[in-house]
């Protein structure tokens, strides 16, 4: 693929989205710079914004190996990783035979990731952070690439096990999901309650082109003044003691420069914009921060400091 | 490999060169322009020196420091390639990436490098001139000078700064405390011919002292001094008062002494 081909390639990406899924382009970008950067996210919204349908589509367009979770309070480590099974030989010989579970993919989807019991989160973390897994005394790679893109729901917390900081950290964005507008949801209804039409998705990229890619992302220059403006943003969280008592850690600063690179590429641009910055900081900072009191005293949510943060 | 590493250096070598031309000809205009705003600021100065009968060679130390500060800032600023990057806003934030990582060599920053490369060559001299500032400081100059001849030739003076500040210097002085020994404290014996003397009998600087005496505070009591007493005096005048002629009056002397004398008392009245 040559560098000229790229904005095309995700042009086509984002339309082959668009042909199932209905004014979710902010999420689908954020969505493909988390491919790009090689990195995780989770998506929160309300049921039935198509966070699920979305990721099963970005899935179908990589010709990649993916799999599904669906998280329940009831899930084992060894359903997500996978456990050894006694197998019999011809020769009636019975040894133990390591069956991979569903973790041994190029794109998870970690549906309700909210409702796996902490046991069952780290497991699917620690393979997350270090891209291998360890059963009994093996320890298996994972295949490059590796996504996890969760999803969970703000609402309907019983029963749930929300993730704590230093593992929803590990995810680089959190992405929201929005209702969509009248116009949007009009189309949703004329796409999906009408006669129904399968669309059949080809995939647009390879597995060997998105490594390409993720490699690019990585050389694209940033200026100084921009990186410096990306650290003070994230260093800011720490000092605004007065809407967040825990600002985001160094993790953030490299997620989010990294993140503006690979939106710079996505927009076809070979040099990262403070606008890049700008736009990543809400999706890679939202999950980083925890407000203060005082911000919960005034209704502030993450969003609306962290929009405080960029004026 | 190694040959795409040679393409990449031997491409960085035109857009360092480049960036080097655009600074030194930005650090060029920005000590033109320096100049000119210094010869401004001297100029008045010493118009305003002038005014105020002050020599006008101290307004050379007002341009020096005024342009030393001008071309510390103004060329530590320009020398960011944001500057330029406002000049031409078609490589917004390009060309400072491209300035930060000329030590890099990758597919994107040569790709990148050789687009900036591309739009520099859109970059005028022209662009960093204010054209209109430079001939509003023209005309100011081309004023300024003719105000100073005009100044200079007529002896034009507001007031003297050097006067005014000696007296500012005076006025300090007389606000401290009270010294006793110092000479400014003095009394003036009153030498005119009024016998009721001058209005002020005493000086501390240049202030006039007026003392009033509180009959109320003071201590002598006005209240028990009595009205003056009326007092016989007795006469002591002789019986009878005449005239007589003492005996030199009746003194012969001979005519010829008689001048010898009078010049005599003469001489004496001159010399008391």
């Amino acid at each position: 693929m040559r560098l000229e081909d790229t904005k095309k390639t995700f042009d086509h990406l984002t339309h082959e989205m668009n042909r199932v899924i209905v004014g979710m382009d902010e999420v689908i970008k954020q969505m493909v710079v988390s491919l790009l950067t090689n990195s995780h996210a989770i998506l929160e919204g309300y049921p039935g914004l198509a966070k699920t349908l979305s990721i099963k589509t970005m899935a179908q367009l990589l010709s990649l190996k993916f799999s599904r979770i669906q998280n329940t309070p009831d899930l084992m480590p060894s359903d997500i990783t996978g456990t050894y099974i006694i197998e019999e030989t011809t020769g009636g010989k019975r040894t133990f035979k390591f069956q991979p579970g569903p973790v041994f993919a190029n794109v998870i989807l970690a549906d309700e990731i909210n409702r796996a019991t902490p046991k069952t989160q780290s497991a699917l973390l620690e393979a997350m952070q270090e891209k291998q897994v360890t059963v009994g005394n093996s320890t298996f790679k994972l295949e490059e690439p590796f996504f996890v893109l969760a999803t969970q729901n703000p609402i309907e917390q019983e029963g749930t096990y929300p993730l704590p900081e230093a593992q929803s950290d590990r995810f680089l964005f959190k992405i929201r999901t929005e209702y969509p507008t009248f116009d949007e949801e009009l189309e949703i209804v004329n796409r999906y309650a009408e006669e129904e039409k399968r669309v059949s998705l080809k995939p647009v990229l390879s597995r060997d082109e998105l490594i390409y890619l993720q490699s690019l992302t990585r050389q694209v220059p940033i200026a100084a003044d921009i990186k410096k403006y990306a650290v003070s943003l994230v260093t800011s969280t720490r000092q605004k003691k007065d809407l967040i008592e825990y600002g985001a850690s160094p993790r953030a600063s490299i997620g989010i420069v990294l993140a503006a690179k690979g939106r710079a590429l996505l927009e076809g641009r070979k040099y990262v914009s403070k606008q890049d910055i700008n736009l990543m900081a809400l999706p890679v900072l939202r999950h980083r921060i925890i407000l203060s009191f005082e911000a919960e005293r005034q209704n502030l949510h993450e969003d609306d400091v962290i929009k405080q943060l960029l004026k | 490999m190694q040959t795409q590493r040679r393409e990449a250096a031997e491409m960085q070598k035109p857009i360092i060169a480049a960036l080097k031309e655009v600074r030194s000809a930005v650090t060029q205009i920005t000590l033109f322009t320096a100049l000119l705003d210094t010869l401004v600021v001297f100029l008045i100065c010493a118009l305003v020196l002038i005014l105020v009968s002050m020599p006008w060679w101290y307004a050379l130390f007002a341009a020096f420091v005024y342009g030393g500060i001008h071309v510390y800032r103004n060329v530590k600023k320009r020398q960011n390639m944001a500057y330029v990057e406002e000049k031409v806003p078609e490589l917004k934030e390009q060309l400072t990436t491209v300035a930060d990582n000329t030590d890099k060599e990758n597919v994107i920053v040569t790709s990148l490098q050789q687009d900036v490369l591309h739009g520099m060559k859109a970059i005028k001299t022209s662009y960093f001139l204010s054209f209109g500032r430079l001939a509003r400081e023209l005309i100011t100059l081309a004023v300024v000078s003719v105000l100073i001849i005009t100044v200079a030739a007529h002896g034009v003076k507001f007031f003297d700064l050097n006067d005014a500040l000696r007296d500012l210097g005076n006025l300090g002085q007389g606000t401290g405390e009270y010294d006793l020994s110092n000479s400014s404290l003095e009394f003036i014996e009153n030498m005119s011919e009024d016998i009721y003397g001058n209005k002020s009998i005493a000086e501390l600087g240049n202030d006039e002292i007026q003392l009033q005496l509180s009959p109320v505070l003071s201590d002598i009591d006005i209240s028990k001094v009595s009205p003056p007493e009326s007092k016989e005096f007795n006469s002591a005048l002789p019986q009878e008062i005449k005239a007589t002629t003492d005996v030199s009056f009746q003194e012969s002397i001979p005519k010829g002494y008689q001048r010898i004398v009078k010049s005599y008392f003469r001489e004496i009245a001159k010399t008391s």
